[in-house]
């Protein structure tokens, strides 16, 4: 089982990150990045780079969500048909939970994201990371107007919530559960946060990872890390929801949130992680027993 | 004697590969470890001395002698990796004829014999493509003397066969990689000398080379993705400062960097270019030699060079699919 987890992570995980490099980049060939690729005059190098990365978003964004389909879910899904079972529902633990179970998730999700902002800020000013560059780097993620808005919750929040959390909790947290047990959200949050490939934001990832997978374990339902998936990047969205002269429309939560929230954020994710613990101890019994009986699994 | 090894499928040969680093993954790491420890330390010094001075005022005598400790620590970290590599085939190929080698074993058995051959299989393996290189490289030259003398139509017929000669010369030079790829497993596997070793991968591969070339291509493909999602992490972090240094020039300048500016940043780098290049090296280590030992011994099934028996006593075994 160890096995057949890490190497449906290598093997899901190269045909992802090879698939959307080729596919991002015929993407942004046939729109074109416009412009002579040198600056005009009085242009300085970060206009450059800013008009590059708003010229580009288009096509990054569409490959981002196409590839994550056919390249991330689809090889998943197959996988777990070859090498599992044919109730790939059953296996990924695809059913209804309790509506308390979603809300708590969704909850950790919020409370958490002033600590995952928080841990991000720390690092990119050990960095001396300049704010241009942050600007150039989120602008892939921000929206200027409704329909880009909803466009970017598409690829941002609502792609991933499937097709990573299949991935992730559906296939890998699941098969290495089959052998490591409770140690599988340690192992799968740290791959979570490997795969991004953004060292920056590694130690969040990764902690994000394990809340996300703690859910799915003590659910026995890929439902309610989902939905906390969808919470979490929703936020980082709508943080990044600008006006057309650059002014955030949701002023209080663009700027770096304050100590206190900080605080409240770690205490109250903990507090929601204890919580959920002890709701999901009356359903686990229930959950287990239901599992064994209705999913058949090869071996 | 060998034991009976049968011929694999693609899902056997990654999923043979996969549980004997899952078996031997501490044997390994203490192998590359100890073999290329050192070197990489040393190329990490040579590094931090060669990059500070770029741009300096420091006398030649000294840039050179940075320059020269710089190339001899990437040829010793070099012999380094091919003896890591060797001693690691041996504990490989021991694990598939159920011997169980200590790392002590192994490194005995490398320096019994192994390593003086398989130092030999690669000068003598660099000498012919290097000579080819060669030879390739003078006859374009000459072409391109000749067709500078010539008239416009010259020039571009020339220019035309230049082109088409360089893809051919690639061409041969990725045919015979593959050829002689598992020179040095045959080396640390069976007691062949350069020669032999080089005789026996082209032999091995014959009648197998598309398979082979697709195989490796995608094993290396996946190794590289495997090694890349750890080793960016630790490279980052090994390379914190120069990272830094970089982002509040940056970030002083508005994006705009003047040339002392970027000889300043140059300046920076070092050490962390040989700790980087040493993680990824290592991990590198751990998978590659697994895989290539893995083919060796697909290549001689398939070459009826295992007694054909009813049952497969000793061997790993070959699920169509993981469990």
């Amino acid at each position: 089982m160890t096995t057949a987890a890490v190497l449906g992570f290598i093997i899901v995980g190269t045909i992802y990150a090879y698939g959307l490099g080729i596919f991002g980049f015929i993407a942004v060939a046939v729109h074109g990045i416009g412009g002579s690729g040198t600056a005009s005059t009085g242009q300085t190098f970060v206009d450059l780079l800013s008009e590059k990365a708003i010229l580009t978003k288009a096509p990054i964004r569409l490959s981002i969500m196409v590839s994550e389909f056919i390249f991330m879910l689809v090889p998943t899904l197959w996988l777990i048909r070859r090498w599992h079972t044919r109730s790939v529902a059953a296996y990924i633990r695809l059913h209804k939970t309790g509506i308390k179970e979603i809300l708590l998730a969704v909850s950790a999700s919020v409370l958490f994201f002033p600590v995952n902002a928080f841990l991000s800020d720390l690092l990119l000013k050990g960095l001396d990371f300049p704010d241009f560059l942050t600007r150039i780097n989120s602008e892939i993620f921000t929206s200027y107007n409704s329909g880009e808005f909803f466009w970017v919750i598409l690829v941002v929040c609502v792609t991933p919530a499937i097709c990573e959390e299949t991935f992730f909790r559906g296939y890998v947290q699941r098969t290495f559960e089959r052998t490591l047990g409770a140690k599988s959200i340690i192992i799968t949050g740290i791959l979570f946060g490997l795969y991004h490939m953004r060292p920056i934001n590694l130690v969040s990832l990764v902690i994000l990872g394990m809340i996300i997978g703690f859910f799915f374990y003590r659910s026995k339902s890929i439902l309610p890390g989902a939905a906390a998936h969808f919470t979490n990047n929703f936020i980082a969205v709508l943080t990044l929801y600008r006006y057309s002269d650059g002014r955030p429309r949701v002023p209080y939560m663009s700027g770096q949130f304050p100590a206190y929230l900080v605080i409240i954020g770690i205490i109250g994710t903990a507090a929601v992680i204890v919580l959920y613990y002890r709701t999901t101890r009356q359903n686990f019994g229930q959950n287990t027993a239901r599992q064994s009986e209705t999913a058949p699994e090869a071996t | 004697m060998d034991s009976q090894f049968l011929p694999l499928k693609l899902g056997d040969i990654i999923d043979t590969t996969f549980r004997l680093i899952g078996r031997t993954i501490v044997r390994n790491l203490i192998i590359a470890v100890v073999f290329m420890g050192i070197p990489v330390i040393l190329v990490t010094l040579a590094s931090r001395s060669f990059y500070s001075q770029i741009g300096s005022e420091i006398d030649i005598m000294s840039k050179l002698s940075s320059a020269l400790l710089l190339w001899a620590g990437w040829i010793l970290f070099s012999i380094a990796s091919l003896l890591a590599e060797i001693s690691i085939c041996v504990v490989i190929g021991g694990e598939l004829i159920s011997r169980t080698l200590t790392v002590r074993e192994a490194i005995q058995e490398l320096f019994y014999d192994k390593w003086l051959y398989g130092i030999g299989q690669a000068l003598l393996k660099g000498l012919v493509l290097a000579g080819g290189a060669i030879a390739f490289g003078i006859v374009i030259a000459i072409m391109g003397v000749v067709a500078a003398a010539g008239s416009f139509g010259a020039k571009a017929v020339a220019g035309l066969f230049i082109v088409v000669a360089f893809m051919v010369f690639f061409s041969f030079m990725i045919f015979f990689l593959i050829r002689w790829a598992f020179s040095l497993t045959a080396v640390a596997v069976e007691p062949l000398g350069p020669v032999a070793a080089l005789k026996k991968s082209w032999n091995l591969v014959k009648g197998n080379w598309w398979r082979t070339f697709g195989i490796l291509v995608l094993l290396y493909i996946l190794t590289g993705f495997a090694v890349g999602i750890v080793s960016t992490p630790i490279t980052f972090g090994g390379m914190w400062h120069v990272y830094k240094n970089f982002f509040s020039i940056l970030g002083s300048t508005g994006g705009k960097l003047s040339p002392g500016q970027l000889a300043q940043f140059q300046r920076s780098f070092g050490p962390e270019i040989g700790i980087s290049i040493g993680v990824s090296s290592i991990l590198s280590m751990l998978i590659t030699p697994v895989f290539m030992v893995v083919m060796y011994f697909d290549l001689r099934a398939r070459h009826n060079e295992f007694p054909s028996e009813e049952t497969a006593a000793g061997t790993e075994p070959s699920p169509a699919t993981p469990a």
